[in-house]
């Protein structure tokens, strides 16, 4: 192969900008297979390289560039290497050629063989002869990858060159003002650093790069380099602060611009100086410590923002963490703190001023102040003991000489945010201990107070301040704790004027529920259950309560159990007042449901729950129902969906156990054909069957002889709570059945007594019908097809059970607390709604069109809306344009509920897909809705009325002027009159809709 | 009119205090009448833009529930509103923004009537002349230039 001939065409092509790659891949190819070597290339090369006219050169040097990068490294002979790393090192001065060299140079950097030596020779020549920033951004950016790949792949020639390295990189860095660049050369800073100490050249290296603090660059739309703002911030500040030795130099310039006025910089400086308090020694802070201090304070006063503030308190406590982390130690006075004296503490520039604010007649600024105090306090432990003991008598002595209640109550605030940066720091100071009993009655709630909003806030305080008093490492004994428990408690519990007292004692007894779960249990629960116990207690003191023990619950499981069992026998012994087990029932449940939510229960807790929780309340419930004592729909319910909970989540092997005593005492109940006393109750038994994983052995002898029971015993019972659980469970039994033939008996088995025609086609056969589809459709099997098209026929042929057939289309397609559901392990196949939709749709539309009746109209249409209603917008979009008449049919036809729901689909049609409805607009849609806006039609309930104007409201959004213009004035005079409808929720969608039509066409 | 130069650069704001009134059930029964009343009238101008500022009437205390004096049953209603400084040359324009809306909100059995509080402004009288005159306050609004702030005053209240 001709080298030269190739090299020559490769230089042709890069002077036309044309495609070089199969030139490339050629030349590589050869060299890699060893049928040219790299020295062959050179020589090819050698006319270019030696070249008088730069442009050539340059374009030689660019060849070899190429084809080193594209060689693998063993292609690569190591004498070879020294050889062209001598050559590119000698060429650098060559400006024209610098980028191709600078690229080759990286290379070869890449390779083992390269020695450090020769390493250092490439650095010293690049820093020698290279004026980095007189090239353009691709050839800086190219030299310091150089940098980069030398720092990771040859530190000890960086180590080797040590000062001169550094002073090259500051004279390479000075005057670059590419962010791309400026990222890569911060990210640099911090790697020199961890190799080279830069002690002698500090001053240099710093310069450099503190002179573009404070960093400010706006990314656009469109950059394709991905800098944002905070990334170049991040990297000048970890360039700034990754030495000791800028301290001296950076801490008064950055205090400096602390001071400055924009937001940004503000906070840039602050977090700057806290990240350099870390790595800085405390003595540059020294100096500058009154006007930094000085500064935070104006800021937190002024409190510009809130992202200032918190830059500004976090920026002190770091600071005073690193000036005084701990206590001086008296045995060695060249400690660097050993300079505090009595005297002239750091802390005295915050505690002075704090002083004297807390001494004023007046507190100016109570919270800003505190802030100030516990971000100086929260710095160390030692810090805490100082602040503490200078700050914490001042306050209790005032408090103890002040009535003012305005005063009392910034004082305490303060006192609070002092005792909160204690329990941070867990240490408590010295001076709590000798204060204590003035503390205890600071925070003892006064008796009688009048209510006005002041004492409300300062009974917040005090129960602020009580919590963190408990929270105090080793201060409070066991009868101190609880006394200071149980006024929180009593705080949540009693009736309050104001809610917010309420409020805050059950936040912050949930607060403690995590660090002092025992005393809760011990202490506060049982004031708690006391509470629910009284005979004249409100519902709403009632749900108050329950919602706190919920909250209290779910943010602790230590606490869970012993609360949720309190609950359960608060149910079960009768105590409560009518109504209210309920309540109690349904906390339990909703506790339970966010446990499971949260998932970090094990089935071993759900199985504890089951025996100690659900168990006891489910069998009170039997007793009572045994008993024939009445039981509100509620409660069963409740308790139903609290069985729900636990019984799901328990494995299928338990779910057998427990099922079996279930199935021994409701058994008989349920396939008995008569009212058994334990009927009320069904539900329960319901909830947990159906509750089971499909794989779950339900423990009878054969399934379908108990599923022919069940049917049997639906229809012929006359209680509706009995028939809905047998056919719940009929329905979750069939859709869990895997193998189809095996579903297909059962379904035969519940079935049979229709079609072997020993009954007559009456409402239960019909919910029959309608469960079965539920368990069929769901898990896409074509049977329940079957029973859809039965029902559908029970509709056309406008019996008397062809509203029931219609209504309960909700059955089989709507939302249910147990029975097939998919929180219930129901089996629930990808695109069974749009099976369904495309199925039954043109069902329901072909009927439609055929009928005459009026009736059967009607009852199709409250099929269609409860489709409608049912399904995934999604799916409902597609093929909407048949079902439109339809609907525009069912506002006409039918009134209140299924009415609202039709007017909605509209509205949904209009915002997913308008132009659908470009044809009937005008002539249908308008008019129908303007109809329903009428007050004076029974038809047009309070639903029916808003949907109408909310759909009003949003056509001239979606439809052009030129199209409504016609019926505007129309539009406009009815909703006139419509602002005077007898509802307010009606006449102040009319308002909008109003509004928005008589502005339609002005802009 | 020069809107740049605002006439009250630092205005006090307040906080806003949510509507009280929640949907309860009885507003679904079309058997009880809801009157109008002045919760309901309040709701409908509180959200109103100040020419000046982008602050609501309601978080600068201009308009204010206890100043809403309404009889359903007698078809009458008036309002009154306080401007921020007694010498607010804006006043005029805010009793404008306040009538129009009330106008293109409540049904046309209403009379309305628009007051300055008393003794919260040095030309009361006069005001309070112009903005109740029919004539003068449909001559405004056939002026495009004033129609179109009162429009952009009144675009936060729908």
């Amino acid at each position: 192969m001709n080298v030269q001939r190739l090299v020559d065409a490769y230089i042709i092509g890069l002077g036309d900008n044309s495609d070089n790659s199969s030139l490339l891949q050629a030349l590589t190819e050869s060299i890699t297979s060893g049928h040219i070597s790299l020295l062959e290339l050179v020589q090819a090369l050698g006319s270019y390289l030696a070249s008088e006219e730069a442009s050539r050169r340059s374009k030689g040097v660019n060849v070899l560039s190429d084809v080193l990068n594209n060689l693998p490294t063993q292609a690569i002979p190591s004498q070879a290497t020294e050889k062209l790393i001598e050559f590119f090192c000698a060429r650098l001065a060559d400006a024209t050629c610098v980028s191709g060299i600078l690229t080759s140079i990286n290379a070869l950097l890449r390779l083992p063989s390269l020695t450090d030596k020769l390493t250092v020779g490439v650095l010293n020549a690049l820093f020698r002869d290279v004026h980095v920033q007189s090239f353009q951004y691709s050839t800086r950016s190219t030299a310091y990858k150089l940098l980069e790949i030398v720092i990771q792949s040859h530190p000890e020639a960086v180590k080797a060159m040590g000062d001169d390295f550094v002073l090259g990189f500051a004279q390479m860095l000075d005057g670059e003002k590419d962010p791309r660049s400026l990222i890569v050369a911060f990210q640099i800073v911090p790697k020199i650093v961890g190799l080279v100490d830069v002690k002698n050249n500090a001053e240099d290296l710093f310069d450099v790069i503190f002179c573009y603090f404070p960093i400010t660059f706006k990314h656009r739309d469109g950059d394709p380099s991905a800098i944002s703002p905070d990334s170049l911030k991040t990297a000048l500040r970890a360039a700034l602060t990754c030495t000791p030795y800028f301290g001296g130099m950076s801490v008064k310039p950055l205090v400096n611009k602390t001071s400055a006025t924009s937001p940004s910089v503000k906070v840039d400086a602050f977090e700057t100086l806290t990240a350099g308090s870390r790595v800085y020694s405390p003595d540059d802070f020294k100096p500058e410590l009154e006007t930094l201090v000085e500064q935070i304070r104006e800021d937190v006063v002024m409190a510009a923002s809130e992202d200032v503030v918190n830059a500004a308190l976090d920026t002190l406590e770091a600071i005073y963490g690193a000036i005084s982390p701990a206590a001086p130690s008296p045995s060695s006075p060249g400690n660097r703190i050993a300079d505090i004296t009595e005297n002239s503490s750091p802390l005295d520039f915050v505690l002075k001023e704090a002083v004297f604010q807390l001494t004023a007649d007046e507190v100016k600024n109570p919270e800003q102040v505190g802030r100030i105090l516990r971000a100086a306090a929260r710095s160390s432990a030692y810090n805490c003991s100082i602040v503490s003991d200078a700050v914490i008598p001042i306050i209790v002595e005032r408090l103890n000489n002040t009535d003012a209640l305005t005063v009392r109550r910034e004082l305490m605030d303060v006192l609070n945010y002092i005792l909160s940066a204690s329990c941070d720091v867990e240490r408590k100071a010295e001076c709590l201990d000798a204060d204590k009993l003035n503390l205890l009655n600071i925070y003892r709630p006064e008796t009688a107070v009048p209510v006005d909003n002041e004492h409300s806030f300062s009974h917040i305080v005090r129960l602020k301040g009580i919590t963190l008093l408990i929270l105090l490492p080793r201060f409070l004994d066991g009868n101190e704790a609880a006394v200071a428990l149980q006024t929180l408690a009593s705080a949540a519990i009693e009736h309050n004027e104001d809610e917010n007292v309420n409020k805050e004692g059950a936040h912050l007894l949930v607060q403690l529920a995590q660090s002092k779960p025992e005393q809760i249990k011990s202490i506060v629960l049982p004031m708690f259950f006391g509470a629910l116990r009284e005979s004249m207690i409100s519902i709403h003191k009632v749900t108050r309560l329950l919602n706190t023990l919920g909250a209290i619950g779910v943010a602790t499981s230590d606490v869970l159990l012993t609360l949720l069992q309190g609950l359960a026998s608060l149910v079960t012994s009768n105590d409560l007042a009518s109504g209210h087990p309920a309540l109690v029932v349904s906390t339990i449940r909703k506790v339970i449901e966010a446990v499971a939510a949260a998932d970090r229960s094990t089935v071993n807790v759900f199985q504890e729950l089951l025996a100690l929780v659900v168990a006891p309340v489910s069998d009170w419930l039997v007793g009572m129902a045994s008993t024939k004592k009445p039981l509100s729909d509620q409660l069963i319910a409740e308790c139903a969906k609290a069985v729900v909970a636990v019984f799901s989540k328990l494995d299928a092997g338990i779910q057998a156990e427990k099922l079996k005593p279930l199935f021994d005492r409701f058994l008989p109940a349920i396939t008995s054909t008569n009212e058994s006393d334990l009927c009320p109750a069904l539900p329960l038994f319901s909830a947990a069957v159906c509750s089971c994983w499909p794989q779950t052995n339900i423990p009878v002898d054969n399934i379908a002889a108990f599923v022919d029971g069940l049917v049997t015993a639906s229809l012929a019972t006359n209680s509706d709570v009995h028939r809905n659980a047998c056919l719940e469970i009929v329905a979750s039994i069939i859709n869990k059945t895997k193998s189809s033939p095996a579903r297909g008996d059962l379904v035969k088995a519940a079935l049979k007594h229709y079609e072997l025609a020993d009954v007559d086609v009456s409402e239960p056969v019909v919910l029959l019908h309608h469960w079965v589809a539920r368990a069929l459709v769901n898990c896409n099997d074509s049977v329940g097809y079957t029973c859809i098209s039965w029902l559908i026929s029970q509709i056309t042929q406008s019996s008397l059970l062809s509203r029931s057939a219609a209504e309960g289309f909700s059955i089989v397609l709507g939302d249910h607390n147990w029975a097939v559901t998919q929180a219930t392990h129901g089996v629930f196949k990808l695109l069974s709604k749009q099976r369904f939709y495309t199925t039954v749709l043109p069902e329901i539309t072909a009927a439609f069109n055929q009928t005459e009746s009026d009736n059967v109209k009607a009852n199709l249409l409250v099929v269609l809306t409860n489709v409608v209603q049912h399904t995934p917008k999604s799916v409902l979009m597609n093929g909407i344009t048949e079902t439109v008449p339809l609907l525009l049919s069912a506002i006409r036809l039918t009134d209140g509920d299924l009415k609202a729901a039709s007017i909605r689909t509209i509205t949904m049609i209009i915002l997913e897909t308008p132009e659908t409805l470009n044809d009937d607009i005008v002539n249908s849609v308008i008019p129908l809705l303007l109809d329903s806006t009428v007050a004076g039609n029974k038809s047009n309930t309070v639903e029916v009325r808003r949907a109408a104007h909310s759909t009003l409201t949003l056509i001239p959004e979606k439809y052009s002027f030129s199209l409504m213009q016609p019926l505007r004035k129309n539009v406009v005079r009815a909703l006139a009159s419509a602002r005077d409808d007898r509802k307010r929720l009606v006449r102040s969608d009319a308002v909008k809709a109003y509004n928005k039509w008589l502005k339609f066409g002005e802009e | 009119m020069n809107i740049t130069q605002k006439i009250n650069d630092a205005p006090l704001v307040y906080e806003v205090v949510a509507a009280t009134r929640g949907i309860q059930d009885s507003d679904f029964d079309d058997s009880i009448e809801d009157p109008i009343d002045a919760e309901e009238v309040y709701e409908l101008i509180r959200n109103i833009n100040d020419p000046e500022h982008p602050l609501t009437l309601e978080q600068l205390h201009v308009t204010n529930r206890d100043h809403i004096y309404i009889d359903d049953s007698a078809n009458r209603v008036l309002i009154e509103f306080t401007p921020t400084i007694p010498h607010c040359s804006m006043a005029t324009l805010i009793g404008l923004c306040i009538r129009v809306r009330l106008l293109r909100s409540l049904p046309e059995r209403f009379k309305i009537d628009i007051k300055i509080r008393e003794g919260t402004h040095q030309s009361e009288t006069q005001v309070n002349k112009q903005l109740n005159d029919k004539e003068r306050v449909a001559a405004a609004l056939e002026n495009t230039y004033l129609l179109d702030v009162v429009n952009q005053c009144l675009a936060t209240a729908v």
